[in-house]
């Protein structure tokens, strides 16, 4: 009898632990699903397309002509675009001659703060500019960089923890990302980054480590 | 017997050829062999004067670009190191991590309080040229380039350099990380009235 009481606790105890894991796993998963708003305020939607060879839900980033205040830094240059992600905006600008780019980078918590500027050799800038004098809504360092497109790109897809953003390309023009993987101590940025065909077909993907630099 | 000396010797000239080539300028590993990565102090004092000392200790050395660490031999140990690679670890500071160095800021930049860098310590800071322009971060603002004084800046969107001296025809003497060519020194500039600078000051001298 004894024995048959013990066999039963035990089942009970074995039934008690899968229910605990099962209930931390699910926290667990709910940790990784996709942001639901952008830097922005809107509504976070996932990507309609399926991109190859990323396992994570794919949010779209937004991608707009500026608007709103003039006294931007960067609201003089014509041709600009705006790009939302889910921590942080970026506005791009190309110089009338083509030659140059500059960016203004924006937060919800931190306002417009900060700014790049890069010469163009072809298409592409020299080095990636990243910035990291912007905060995230957690006070945390947030990095903004330049990935330049390879032929064929139609996205950019960066993969963070949990969840991962696409970015459409434009005029084969480099793309500004965003990225919480920021190490102040190197003052470097890390982005795990992939480039896909407009069906989402995988083209290339390659680690970018950015410096703050010049 | 000859034959196979000769193709000795050949050889081990083609082996130092091709090894000195890549050991050369590129890739010295001064960070790796010098540099280190000690805590900052933080200082409640200092001054302009301070400051001029601290960079006149850079002068002679160095130019790397996203770099921040420099001996004091009066000579680049990294020379030739090829431009805009942040990876090749060479000496020298870059025109933004020499001023972020020498004006002692926090890594944090909501921090404007001092904090005195080693000289071998590497750190380039969060403030590329053009983030010194626009003022970014607790310790910098922009100031009118009428009021510049002794360390302070002149920024353009992709350089920074501070003022050791003005000279009477309105010109400069800036001390800076001028590039790769040029390593770090004090050079007569323009700057001031050039309308691609702008000027910039650190908060909080004694």
């Amino acid at each position: 009898v004894s024995a048959l009481r013990r066999r039963d606790l035990f089942r009970r105890l074995a039934v008690t632990v899968v229910l605990v894991c099962a209930t931390v796993c699910s926290a667990c998963d709910g940790d990784d699903s996709a942001p639901d708003r952008l830097a922005d305020g809107s509504p976070a939607v996932l990507s309609k397309v399926s991109f190859e060879g990323v396992d994570v839900p794919v949010v779209a980033t937004e991608l707009r002509t500026p608007r709103g205040p003039a006294s931007t830094p960067c609201a003089e240059r014509s041709g600009a675009i705006d790009r939302t992600a889910v921590a942080g905006t970026s506005r791009t600008a190309i110089s009338p001659d083509g030659r140059s780019l500059r960016a203004c980078d924006w937060t919800a918590r931190s306002g417009w703060c900060g700014v790049a500027y890069a010469q163009l050799r072809q298409t592409r800038p020299l080095d990636p500019r990243l910035t990291i004098t912007c905060h995230d809504d957690d006070g945390e360092p947030l990095g903004f960089l330049w990935i330049s497109p390879g032929s064929g790109t139609s996205y950019i897809v960066v993969t963070g923890p949990g969840y991962a953003e696409a970015y459409r390309v434009v005029r084969d023009l480099p793309v500004r990302v965003t990225t919480t993987q920021v190490d102040l101590e190197t003052s470097s940025a890390v982005v795990e980054t992939s480039e896909h065909a407009r069906d989402g077909r995988l083209l290339r993907s390659r680690r970018v480590e950015a410096h703050v630099s010049g | 017997m000859t034959t196979r000396r000769v193709f000795a010797t050949a050889f081990a000239a083609v082996f130092v050829l091709v090894f000195a080539g890549t050991a050369g300028g590129y890739h010295t590993r001064f960070v790796a062999l010098n540099c280190n990565y000690a805590s900052p102090t933080p200082t409640s004092y200092i001054t302009r004067d301070g400051s001029a000392a601290v960079a006149l200790r850079a002068r002679h050395e160095g130019y790397q670009w996203a770099g921040g660490c420099w001996n004091d031999n009066d000579k680049d140990d990294s020379p030739n190191d090829p431009t805009t690679d942040a990876g090749t670890g060479g000496e020298g500071g870059d025109c933004s991590g020499f001023t972020f160095k020498v004006w002692r800021e926090p890594l944090n930049t909501s921090d404007p309080s001092f904090h005195q860098w080693g000289m071998l310590r590497s750190v380039h800071g969060p403030y590329t040229a053009a983030a010194f322009k626009a003022g970014a971060g607790a310790p910098n603002v922009t100031a009118s380039k009428s009021s510049l004084i002794k360390m302070d800046a002149l920024a353009s969107e992709s350089h920074i350099g501070l003022v050791y001296a003005a000279n009477p025809d309105g010109t400069d003497q800036i001390i800076e990380a001028k590039g790769e060519a040029y390593g770090t020194g004090i050079w007569t500039r323009t700057h001031r009235g050039s309308s691609s600078y702008g000027g910039v000051r650190r908060v909080g001298w004694s």
